[in-house]
């Protein structure tokens, strides 16, 4: 359960993650890329996406699945800012 | 705080800002005492909590952060007669619990 | 983020620089082996090619442990502890205490027993102080030397301990000054390394990483530095001001009053019965147990539980030794739930990541590695900004040496274990192994140009790597078919993570190659 649990909050942060990095107008702009137009609802929907599930958890009492997600959660962050956003943007 | 800095650099100069080997004396030797006697004495001012051991569990817990944030303190606050009297106080309020307890054993014996 | 003044800024970055640089390396060697101790355990299987049996404390063993007890000095039974080993055998080690005319110091002393699961058959036996006759298994060797080098640097005891305390202290003050000083934190959360000149690329990865481990480096710092003061400075100052000195008092509040001392003889109640509904109760077998004062009307039997399914926090359970009924859950400190004794309960689990089987530590390992990252990045990024300077470029081989060397000497130490493995004292030549890596990274560092340095170094990582499959089966350990055959896939899993990551390092080696090659060529033909 701790393991199904885990990943699904995961794959969930995941693509959180991603889609606020192919957003995030820092990236774009170093990268001479032009910034996408952001909209409020969309950034609340990217913060929801990677915040929620770790608040689900917490709030289930799945102490251990919490854990691993705040873990992970960092761990994903970092990779999916290590890739430079030529190869997933335009 | 950035106004703060620009009178101390100016007026006053090194009088406010100290010299840098008080500051490595408070942040060094001084902080490190200062956050062994607070774990030592806070047995004494922590409430007990319902299982009757709050007050032994999280000084012995919280000394690395007790640590770290004097640390913080003393590095980063700019007029150092006031991290040196606040750390000097520390050290004895928490200092008198723990040497009258001391004393207490050493008689006891 | 964080408003600084100027002043406090540069405070904190020189703060974060020289303590980084000065502590760097050695911080790089805990941290690295403690991101390997994470897999301690499955290390130690692996070492001596697997479990004989799996989940040993489930099986029938009162039958056992009763026989070997009648044949024990009687003293001995005043205290019983019971675990199993890395290939499953049981240990029993029945054992009083007394004063140590060495250390001075109250100490167990007894009979080790270690018992094949299996047969029952009695493989080992020896009578003397705890730390005689424990440790010189020579199975646990290679587990416990990655263990002792994380905790104590190979330092004598306790001033390794200290040491890798201050090393803790020293990462928390790194990950907090970087917080403060590091103003856009979230604006540039995603930041791609950027590539216009090597040191800007370098600072963004450095920056990038430590961003996004920031909180777990906090945390593993954190807590690792609690378990190198609490013991030896935190518990006992605490216990002077809280109690005067006063014992009884002392273990009252942190143990609980003890049981009314009765000698009258008692047959123990059965050891299975109570490992089953204690294993019932607690939500997983126990992993440890402990009987006091064996054969008499006050025993108690303890049992101790990792933490179930969900759960961060383990449990010890307790038993009336004589009549075998369920006494209650103890706490880890004190004799009723408290917000001190949870906290207190979090921090192991906190720092090891073995709460939660294979996937918690996989994590573990993974945070610890890319806090090595954050580590090395920061000390070439130091190094590189003072290239000027005759001192700092001096430096950099030995950043390169002791950030690929610690593994090679990680993995040779694991290949003095599988040579000496049956043949000679594993403690010894683990050790030597460790050291031999070591000093063959010195040298190659040392002896190769600087252009192939790094190359040198990784190759030789991913040629130890990719031998120690071949060199543990070499020298008698289990073949991948009886592996799988006795359900130790274990065993495979660690050999293939080998492999992996000795063709991991052969890429990097081959593609610095090419590229110093390319460098060359493009000098070349410019000129």
């Amino acid at each position: 359960m701790t393991l199904l649990l885990s990943f699904l909050a995961c794959g969930i942060s995941a693509t959180g993650l991603f889609w606020s990095a192919s957003y995030d107008p820092k990236r774009l702009r170093v990268y001479g890329l032009v910034p996408r137009q952001r909209s409020l609802a969309g950034r609340l929907a990217r913060s929801v996406l990677i915040l929620l599930p770790g608040i689900a958890l917490l709030l289930s009492g799945s102490a251990s699945a919490f854990t691993i997600w705040l873990g992970a959660a960092g761990l994903l962050g970092w990779f999916v800012a290590l890739r430079q956003p030529k190869a997933q943007s335009t | 705080m950035g106004s703060n800095v620009s009178t101390t650099e100016s007026a006053e100069g090194s009088v406010i800002r100290g010299s840098l080997w008080a500051r490595w004396l408070i942040a060094g030797p001084l902080t490190i005492v200062t956050a062994i006697l607070v774990m030592a004495g806070a047995p004494t001012w922590l409430p007990e909590g319902p299982g009757g051991v709050d007050h032994i569990a999280f000084p012995i817990l919280l000394f690395p952060a007790i640590w770290a944030g004097l640390f913080l303190y003393a590095l980063m606050e700019s007029r150092q007669w006031r991290s040196f009297t606040l750390m000097l106080a520390l050290c004895v309020l928490n200092a008198i619990p723990v040497v009258s307890a001391i004393r207490h054993m050493t008689s006891a014996s | 983020m964080i408003a600084l003044s100027q002043e406090n800024t540069r405070r904190l970055l020189a703060v974060h620089g020289w303590s980084g640089t000065v502590f760097g390396l050695f911080l790089y060697v805990v941290v690295l082996t403690g991101a390997v101790a994470v897999l301690a355990h499955e290390i130690g299987i692996w070492s001596v090619g697997g479990e004989k049996l799996h989940a040993p404390m489930e099986r029938p063993l009162d039958k056992t442990v009763r026989d070997l007890a009648a044949t024990v000095p009687e003293e001995h039974l005043e205290e019983v502890s019971i675990f199993h080993n890395s290939a499953a055998d049981m240990v029993l080690f029945f054992h009083t205490h007394i004063i140590n005319p060495e250390s001075g110091n109250i100490e167990d002393f007894g009979t080790l027993i270690n018992v094949d699961p299996v047969s029952n058959d009695v493989l080992a036996r020896r009578e003397g102080f705890g730390r005689d006759v424990f440790g010189v298994d020579p199975g646990g060797a290679l587990d416990e030397f990655v263990v002792d080098l994380h905790v104590n640097l190979l330092a004598p005891s306790p001033w390794g301990l200290y040491a890798t305390g201050i090393l803790g202290l020293v990462m928390m003050i790194a990950a907090l000054t970087g917080l403060l000083i590091h103003r856009h934190l979230i604006k540039d959360a995603f930041l791609a390394p950027r590539s216009g000149g090597a040191l800007l690329g370098r600072k963004d990865r450095h920056v990038l990483a430590g961003t996004w481990g920031l909180l777990f480096a906090f945390i593993l710092a954190f807590t690792g530095s609690f378990f190198s003061f609490a013991g030896a400075i935190g518990i006992p100052l605490v216990a002077v001001t809280a109690f005067g000195g006063d014992q009884t008092s002392m273990m009252e509040t942190l143990v609980g009053a003890p049981k009314a001392d009765d000698p009258s003889p008692a047959p123990l109640a059965d050891l299975d019965a109570m490992l089953a509904e204690s294993a019932s109760r607690a939500g997983s077998s126990a992993d440890f147990v402990v009987v006091s004062h064996w054969g008499r009307a006050d025993a108690v039997v303890q049992l101790f539980h990792a933490p179930p399914e969900g759960s961060l926090r383990g449990s010890k359970l307790v038993f009336n030794g004589s009549s075998g009924e369920f006494e209650g859950v103890k706490q880890q400190l004190g004799t009723q739930p408290s917000a001190g004794a949870a906290t207190l309960e979090l921090v192991g689990p906190l720092h090891f990541g073995n709460f939660a089987g294979f996937l918690s530590k996989v994590v573990w390992v993974c945070l610890g590695l890319a806090m090595c990252y954050v580590t090395i990045t920061g000390l070439q990024l130091w190094l590189e900004r003072r290239q000027q300077e005759p001192f700092w470029r001096r430096m950099l081989p030995t950043v390169d040496i002791v950030a690929l060397g610690t593994p090679v000497a990680l993995v040779s130490a694991a290949h003095g274990f599988f040579l000496s493995y049956g043949v000679a004292d594993t403690h010894l030549w683990t050790l030597l192994g460790f050291c031999g890596g070591a000093l063959v990274s010195i040298v190659l560092g040392i002896a190769v140009p600087a252009a192939q340095r790094l190359r040198a170094l990784e190759a030789t990582l991913a040629g130890t790597l990719a031998l120690l499959p071949a060199v543990r089966m070499s020298m008698g350990g289990s073949s991948w078919a009886e592996a799988l055959g006795s359900g130790n896939a274990l065993v495979i899993g660690m050999d293939v993570l080998m492999l992996l990551s000795a063709t991991t390092y052969a890429v990097f080696a081959l593609r610095r190659g090419s590229a110093s090659r390319r460098r060359t060529e493009m000098v070349e033909a410019t000129a």
